[in-house]
């Protein structure tokens, strides 16, 4: 019931509720961060609202940045007005919340994320048609499913499209945007159980991944996808996953000449992938070349094709200058094999399964060994993650020694892992005084890090120059021993040893044994405190020169330090 | 548009191999500052080229204070002679600003002063500093209810009550 009093005092309340509007928009007015430019509140939206988009990728969680939009009647006109910070639709969303993210994004090119697996059902058909024109990436690389609304995304022309990720788990359709992906440079495509290889979208893309489920898979015919990627001239990273063909013997017309190729990845059956890179006319440049292959067959057939890999990874293979085996298990070695300039450089990486076929251990390595070219091997790592009384049977260490006798710009080797004390004791490695490995250092599964230096200089009159040697855990007396050996093993044949000794721990009497022979040492605090310090140096005549100072280069390193 | 005025050369000194600039803040400061420092600024680059155009030096009047200006004059300087991708004119602009350690101590100032920093920033286009203050409040602000937002910017509820309840404001995922 309304009387003229009420009707009074509403209209007060009413006019109080304006005045009260005024006066919070005039403070507005004065705040300081009103005083921004539109476009540098923009710029801070955006940054919320990316970083947080980064992070719900990864956590599925809401989009709290739109808060932004509700602190005041000039923030949120800025932020409806800047259709970029609108552009990265994150499904699933609801129909209405969808419609509305669409329409505030305008014209923006839009990127669509699926973040992760939902039984949540979008009426992606309503969502779909009137943006796909202005998507750019696509992202269903979560996406744990098949979703019949989802087929528009994938089979409508996609004129801006620039990226996309897709995890699809069956057959892709055979009209793959349509056949219309004019800007579409980047796919990948993972855990599909068919690609359509005759897409005409292939030819224009820079970056191809193509992973096919492990199951159910149609897997592509050779002369299918060869022609595929044959026409993809642009092509620079192509990864091809559980889809490399079984070429016919009798094809040896298939081949691929990708001019601007730097990294293949090839995963799958041995022969299939080594078949592949047979194939292959590689760049003069070479490429970062990445294998994981399984063997089902003898290895008599895989291994004798390691020596390709050479090849694929560029055209002198004498460049490769450190390689890395790693035994992980019984029967699977990983090997890579590095040039000198860091990790874009080319490359192999190696990943394989061999079953015995009457080939050993030492089959492998030689076969890799002769591939890789160890006269140019300047650093050597060998990792036993495990291994059994089976393998270390196999190993021969004259072989060994004739394998890697002509490795003699080493510089630098370690080998490490649980099973490291059966594998120098399979080479029969000894100490200078005859005792085994064993019998010095019962440390731990990661004491045998150093062990390099025991069975080097057994390999040949190898340079030794510029070793490291570091120890961070506990001290060991009779390593420290034989460095010291090594160091006069390497003075004896003309070499100035340059030894660089990083130690946490080691008593005064080791270290004033090793002085004569380092050229830099580093230590950490507590040494410096406990050992270093309460060293007479000076007093020492071992071979350290002196400037006209009176220091040593030593001193000098660690004032450096 | 800056105030220019002419200055006597004596007021500028050097003619080493980087010019000299003399920029005047709002409270009357004169600064002078080597032009290869300043050169990240779009701004005092065109105001740069404009005095090779007449052949006569000039001091520049800026609308901030003699404090921000040190401050930015400060981040010129850290970057000299960096190359920066968003103070690049003809680089396409980044996605975004790389986080640079080095700016995040610089800009761990109070708010006003961030606020102060990136206005002068805009005004003299240094793009990656803008960039950066940016990211800094935007840090201010991430996660933040629309309540402790407006606490932290100083900033008041002004939407009506209709406003407010519109369903687009409920857009909140």
């Amino acid at each position: 019931m309304r009387t003229p009093v009420r009707e009074l005092l509403l209209a007060e309340r009413d006019a109080a509720a304006k005045a009260l509007l005024s006066i919070n928009a005039r403070i507005n007015t004065a705040a300081p961060v009103s005083r921004l430019a539109p476009e540098i509140l923009a710029q801070i939206f955006s940054y919320c609202a990316e970083d947080e988009m980064t992070w719900r990728r990864k956590e599925g969680a809401g989009v709290g940045w739109i808060s932004v939009t509700h602190v005041c009647r000039r923030w949120r006109q800025i932020a409806l007005d800047y259709s970029r910070l609108w552009r990265h639709i994150i499904l699933p969303l609801n129909n209405r919340l969808a419609e509305e993210w669409i329409s505030r994004a305008k014209a923006a090119p839009i990127t669509v994320s699926w973040i992760h697996a939902s039984t949540h059902k979008i009426s992606a058909d309503r969502l779909i048609p009137s943006t796909l024109s202005q998507v750019e990436c696509l992202d269903f690389h979560e996406f744990n499913g098949i979703y019949a609304g989802l087929l528009h995304f994938v089979t409508s022309p996609a004129p801006l499209l620039k990226e996309a990720h897709i995890r699809w788990l069956s057959a892709l359709p055979h009209d793959l945007f349509g056949g219309s992906a004019p800007v579409l440079r980047h796919l990948s495509i993972s855990e599909c159980t068919r690609f359509p290889w005759t897409s005409p979208i292939i030819s224009n893309l820079v970056y191809l991944k193509v992973e096919y489920a492990v199951r159910d898979a149609h897997q592509p015919i050779g002369a299918e996808l060869f022609s595929a990627i044959c026409n993809a001239k642009a092509l620079k990273k192509l990864a091809l996953i559980g889809c490399v063909p079984r070429t016919s013997p009798h094809s040896t017309n298939l081949t691929y000449t990708p001019p601007h190729l730097q990294f293949l990845h090839l995963s799958g059956d041995a022969i299939c992938c080594i078949d592949f890179v047979r194939r292959i006319r590689f760049p003069d440049a070479g490429v970062a070349l990445r294998l994981r292959c399984r063997t089902f067959g003898p290895a008599t057939i895989f291994l004798p094709l390691l020596p390709l890999l050479s090849i694929a990874g560029g055209a002198s293979p004498a460049s490769f200058s450190k390689f890395c085996f790693e035994f992980r298990s019984h029967r699977t070695l990983s090997l890579t094999a590095e040039r000198p300039g860091g990790a874009d450089t080319p490359c192999i990486d190696l990943v394989c399964e061999w079953d015995h076929g009457g080939w050993t251990f030492m089959d492998l390595m030689g076969a890799a060994c002769q591939a890789l070219s160890v006269e140019h091997l300047v650093e050597l790592t060998v990792k036993f993650l495990e291994i059994d009384e089976e393998l270390t049977q196999e190993i021969d260490r004259a072989r060994w020694v004739s394998l890697f006798g002509s490795a003699k710009r080493v510089s630098a080797a370690t080998i490490c892992g649980s099973a490291v004390y059966s594998f120098c004791e399979a080479l029969s490695l000894t100490t200078h005084d005859g005792r085994t490995w064993q019998d010095h250092d019962t440390d731990g599964e990661d004491a045998g890090g150093d062990s390099a230096w025991f069975f080097l200089p057994q390999l040949g009159d190898l340079d030794l120059f510029n070793m490291k040697w570091s120890h961070h855990h506990t001290e060991r007396k009779l390593l420290l021993s034989d460095l010291l050996l090594l160091s006069l093993h390497a003075r004896n044949k003309g070499h100035a040893p340059k030894l660089q000794l990083t130690v946490d721990h080691c008593s005064t009497r080791t270290a004033e044994k090793l002085r004569p022979h380092l050229i830099s040492l580093q230590v950490d605090e507590d040494f410096f405190m406990n050992v270093y310090s309460k060293m007479d140096w000076r007093e020492d005549e071992g071979g350290e020169d002196e400037d006209e100072n009176g220091e040593s280069e030593i001193d000098r390193s660690m004032q450096s330090n | 548009m800056p105030t220019i005025v002419s200055v006597d050369d004596s007021t500028v000194p050097g003619e080493g191999s980087s010019r000299l600039l003399l920029l005047v803040s709002s409270d009357n400061k004169h600064i002078v500052v080597e032009e290869d420092i300043m050169s990240r600024s779009r701004f005092i680059s065109k105001q740069v080229e404009g005095f090779e155009a007449t052949s006569q030096r000039h001091a520049i009047l800026l609308p901030f204070s003699s404090f921000v200006l040190n401050k930015v004059i400060e981040y010129c300087s850290h970057y000299r002679g960096y190359y920066l991708l968003e103070d690049d004119p003809d680089a396409a602009p980044p996605g975004r600003s790389p986080v640079r350690e080095w700016d995040q101590e610089f800009l761990d100032v109070d708010r006003n002063m961030l606020l102060r920093i990136i206005k002068a920033a805009h005004y003299l286009e240094i793009k990656s500093l803008v960039g950066s203050c940016a990211r800094a409040i935007a840090d201010m602000i991430r996660g933040k209810t629309t309540e402790e937002m407006r606490e932290i910017l100083g900033v008041e509820n002004d939407f009506t009550p209709e406003e407010e309840h519109s369903p687009s404001s409920k857009c909140t995922g």
